[in-house]
């Protein structure tokens, strides 16, 4: 199941409409800023072993709350951790559970989605209502509810919060479904003999991704935030592990006189979400435009 | 049967229409609502009408792609009316349909080679090798380089598309064709090319057609035989050269006087016969004669009974109670 | 002289690059005429209808040529002064009856708008114009037409509506893009004729815009061919069935199938419309045409009077 999706994401990747998608990119300031922000975000989580030297765990109650120096450029935090390597070592815990995350919701959503959108009758009234009942809750009380019950960690912070998304995706992914079952490239599918299986993985599926992929890069931010949320609160990842929702909620004894504590992972997740969220902001405006034409 | 490809009886098709806040019934749209005709092998059946005439309702239902409401269907003398689910695959093979918008009839992200390819994955579980022959060598039969095949749809024009539609639904060499105003979305340089290619092929696969169409130019070049649909019923059937020639109903008078002539002189002196009204919906047909309200010879009788399908010349049918007294050709 | 186009070029900025929708097109109107402008996809038909209202589109651009109505270039109005033409000079109806209506308002209601924008009357006495109207493009019952919303009618309704809103205000001009191609072919008929019986009633100048040549039969006095973003002939339109002299008109004119005869095969012309982003050099028929001649691929033909026609090909000088 996940191998077709995989497929119908290299297509849509390799297809001309990606290709126009970009150009279109690059001609919209804020979309490039919130491009280069994520591509940033994604080489420092990458290449952190080379940018961060010192190590984010080690502690050196000597060090304890020195201000942002050329040797430690972000400071050090109330255990005389070096806040700047933490911080970028932060982002690789950050764009972990977010891609994962994103990546678990979207599938199990967008699979749902189109199966109930095509077969409709029960299936669909059934999907509807277990979706109703999820988004009645605000996502964050909700993601909170279960990872408090799972317990603290990053793998219950993963799955609280996948279980929490899923519904988005299934929801968009079945009126996208909803629309494209009616096209004649469908119901040619019918009259050659394509089973419904067929139909809907084949057929459907890679027309309703675009859509579903510009949510799932909004999504990104809002994974972020959420894990930095539940860090915050205690209900997440746990220290000594770098999260940045961790970080900020450490330094807030600190935050009047030794302010670089909490701010610098503050503006990590500020910057994160920001880059996301413009760069799925644009994407969609650049869709939109182009389906009007 | 002997002859016939296909054969329906009373074919009915009605479509629910719900509303309301709980969606019940609140009537059914009657497409298509008692018709009857055989399509003899090697033939080319033409079916004109207007919007609500039921005419693409019934192509689709022929061939199983809707589900028909009631009556029977026949093709090659087995009765398939109620086939359904797996037993309807082997049927695809040997019946298929051209649809009429090139534009959103392929798929847009895929491959012509894997449009076109994929009736042979499905019905014989072809592997790359035998999909990458059978396109190139349909792609060839309709006028395409095979050398294209790796392209993607809306890479081609208009005409082009077409022909892609028309490789798919020829790639399992089929027996009966539906074309579904196969040329409506195209160019009139290019429609005389398709139409060309359609028949070309007919020779070639020795195919029988049902060509669906709102043109009676198209249906004038391809069909042997013409039927007339009115809201869901056969008003007029016969050969093409009877119906144009010596149309019988009035609808028929008034599609024919409607059609705009390319040759100005003949369009001044042409007098038209005038159909007032608009076409009434498929939901509430007018009671007696469904032509009645717009028929400009309509009587006493024609609101209250319906007229009888019937045979008033050899092949000629029509279903019209004042057909002997309106007769002769319009000019 | 009500309309004079001259030498109209119109590009459009697309991802691909540049297209020349409209390459050079040069033409006259009358007042009073009508003129047919007849052409398959891509021959700037549309975009040449759109052009005399600037009514384009954001990513098309006029780099070149002057729209001479009533003596002033309208390419070189300011807006608001366009705006005073619109409507009521120069009216334009489109092909989807539907999409020029708001459905959200009754259509008496937008009807009556035409007539408050630009004369200073009360809603209540454009009411009584627009059922006025109403009965003139022979709309049964005027008064429920009026407080109809669109989709409560059907396409040939809609289009008397729209007709009636584009005539409203006696336009000396009214360009129809395709009108009729949405309805069923006796709606159209009834519909042509209504549009016949009411621009001669009103001595409207009219620019028909149509890929059907028997439509623009109906209608035109005169018939102007287009091909590629040119105009290929101009004649009356007798003369262009009677003896068309553009191979172009010619192969159109063999291609239209006749519902008088079935003929073994259809008579079609080779090739196909070029690509306007990398049109061929010369003349943009050249590579389909069965005349063609040497000078046919290096030079573009411009149009000139020959007999009756204005014709742009080079086997006629």
């Amino acid at each position: 199941m996940h191998e077709v999706i995989t497929l119908a994401l290299m297509d849509y990747l390799k297809s001309e409409d990606f290709r126009i998608t970009l150009y279109l990119v690059r001609k919209s300031p804020l979309t490039m800023l919130g491009m280069t922000l994520t591509i940033s975000l994604i080489l420092f989580a990458i290449l952190a072993p080379y940018i961060a030297k010192q190590d984010p765990i080690e502690q050196d109650p000597s060090k304890r709350l020195l201000p942002p120096s050329p040797e430690h450029p972000f400071g050090t935090d109330q255990l005389g951790r070096d806040i700047f390597s933490r911080v970028i070592w932060g982002s690789r815990i950050s764009l972990t559970i977010a891609v994962i995350v994103v990546a678990i919701s979207f599938s199990t959503g967008t699979v749902l989605g189109i199966v109930a959108g095509y077969f409709g009758g029960k299936v669909d009234e059934l999907l509807m209502r277990i979706t109703d009942m999820f988004m009645a809750f605000p996502r964050l009380i909700l993601a909170m509810a279960v990872a408090a019950a799972l317990g603290p960690g990053i793998f219950n912070t993963v799955i609280a919060m996948a279980f929490v998304s899923w519904v988005y995706y299934a929801r968009l992914s079945r009126a996208s479904t909803l629309q494209v079952r009616e096209e004649m490239f469908v119901e040619a599918a019918r009259a050659i003999g394509a089973s419904n299986l067929r139909i809907l993985f084949k057929h459907i599926l890679p027309v309703t991704i675009s859509p579903v992929i510009v949510q799932a890069t909004l999504d990104m931010g809002g994974a972020i935030l959420t894990a930095a949320a539940l860090g915050f609160l205690g209900l997440g990842v746990q220290p000594p592990t770098p999260e940045w929702g961790v970080m900020v909620s450490e330094g807030r004894r600190f935050i009047t006189e030794q302010w670089w504590v909490s701010t610098f992972p503050g503006f990590a997740i500020l910057l994160a979400t920001l880059g996301f969220n413009l760069l799925g902001d644009g994407i969609n405006d650049i869709l939109n435009v182009r389906s009007r034409r | 049967m002997g002859d016939s490809m296909i054969e329906i009886h009373n074919l009915r098709k009605y479509f629910p229409v719900r509303g309301g806040v709980t969606m019940r019934v609140l009537g059914h749209i009657k497409a298509v609502d008692g018709v009857s005709f055989s399509i003899k092998r090697g033939e080319t059946l033409g079916l004109v009408g207007e919007s609500g005439s039921g005419k693409t309702t019934l192509g689709r239902t022929v061939i199983k792609l809707i589900e028909p409401t009631d009556g029977r269907i026949f093709f090659e003398g087995r009765d398939i009316t109620k086939l359904k689910g797996k037993d309807l695959l082997p049927l695809r093979r040997e019946m298929q349909i051209v649809f009429q918008d090139p534009y959103k009839a392929l798929h847009p992200r895929k491959r012509v080679k894997d449009i076109v390819g994929e009736p042979l994955i499905i019905h014989e579980h072809a592997n790359e090798e035998e999909v990458r022959k059978g396109v190139s060598e349909i792609l060839k039969l309709v006028g395409l380089d095979p050398e294209h095949m790796n392209r993607y749809p809306h890479e081609f024009s208009g005409g082009q598309r077409q022909r892609i539609v028309i490789a798919r639904a020829l790639i399992l060499r089929p027996k009966f064709l539906v074309l579904d105003e196969p040329t409506s979305a195209l160019d009139v340089s290019v429609q005389a090319k398709i139409l060309n290619l359609l028949s070309d092929l007919k020779q070639k696969f020795s195919l029988t057609y049902l060509l669906i169409s709102h043109n009676l130019a198209v249906v004038r070049q391809m069909a042997e035989r013409i039927g007339v649909m009115y809201l869901g019923k056969l008003v007029e059937l016969a050969d093409a050269d009877q119906l144009f020639e010596n149309p019988l109903h009035p609808y028929t008078k008034g599609l024919l006087s409607s059609i705009p002539i390319p040759d100005p002189k003949a369009a001044k002196d042409k007098r038209r016969i005038r159909l007032i009204g608009e076409i009434p919906s498929p939901m509430n047909p007018p009671s007696g004669c469904r032509f009645n309200t717009r028929c400009p010879f309509a009587k006493g009788i024609c609101s209250e009974e319906e007229p009888p399908f019937k045979e008033v010349a050899p092949g000629h049918w029509v279903a019209c109670h004042f057909w002997e007294e309106l007769g002769g050709a319009i000019s | 002289m009500l309309l004079e186009i001259r030498d109209l070029k119109v590009i459009f900025h697309t991802i691909r690059g540049m297209v020349r929708a409209v390459n050079g097109v040069d033409l006259m109107l009358n007042q009073g005429e009508i003129i047919g402008l007849v052409g398959e996809t891509g021959s700037g038909k549309t975009v040449t209808g759109l052009s005399i209202l600037r009514l384009l589109d954001q990513n098309a651009e006029i780099i070149d040529g002057k729209i001479i109505f009533d003596g002033r270039d309208l390419l070189k109005l300011p807006m608001n002064e366009m705006l005073k033409i619109r409507g009521k000079e120069i009216s334009m109806i489109f092909q989807e009856p539907k999409a020029a209506l708001n459905p959200v308002i009754p259509v008496g209601d937008q009807v009556a708008e035409s007539f408050m924008v630009h004369e200073r009357i009360t809603k209540s006495e454009a009411k009584k114009r627009v059922i006025e109207m109403f009965n003139r493009v022979e709309l049964p019952d005027p008064e429920r037409i009026y407080k109809s919303y669109p989709h409560e009618l059907s396409g040939g309704m809609a289009q008397r509506v729209v007709i009636s809103m584009a005539l409203a205000l006696r336009p000396k001009l009214l360009i129809a893009d395709e009108p009729t191609s949405a309805l069923d072919v006796t709606i159209q008929a009834q519909i042509m004729d209504l549009f016949k019986e009411l621009v001669r009633q009103f001595k409207t100048s009219v620019i028909y815009i149509t890929h059907d040549m028997a439509l623009a039969a109906e209608i035109s006095d005169k018939i102007a061919v287009m091909y590629a973003g040119r105009i290929v002939e101009v004649a009356k339109t007798e003369e262009i069935f009677e003896e068309p002299l553009h191979p172009y008109t010619r192969g159109l004119l063999r291609s239209i199938p006749d519902v008088k005869r079935r003929m073994k095969t259809l008579f079609s012309m080779p090739g196909e419309i070029p690509s306007m982003l990398n049109p061929p050099p010369g003349c943009l028929f050249h590579p389909r045409c069965p005349d063609k001649m040497e000078i046919c691929e290096r030079k573009v033909p411009i149009l000139k009077k020959v007999d009756e026609h204005e014709v742009a090909c080079f086997l006629y000088g």
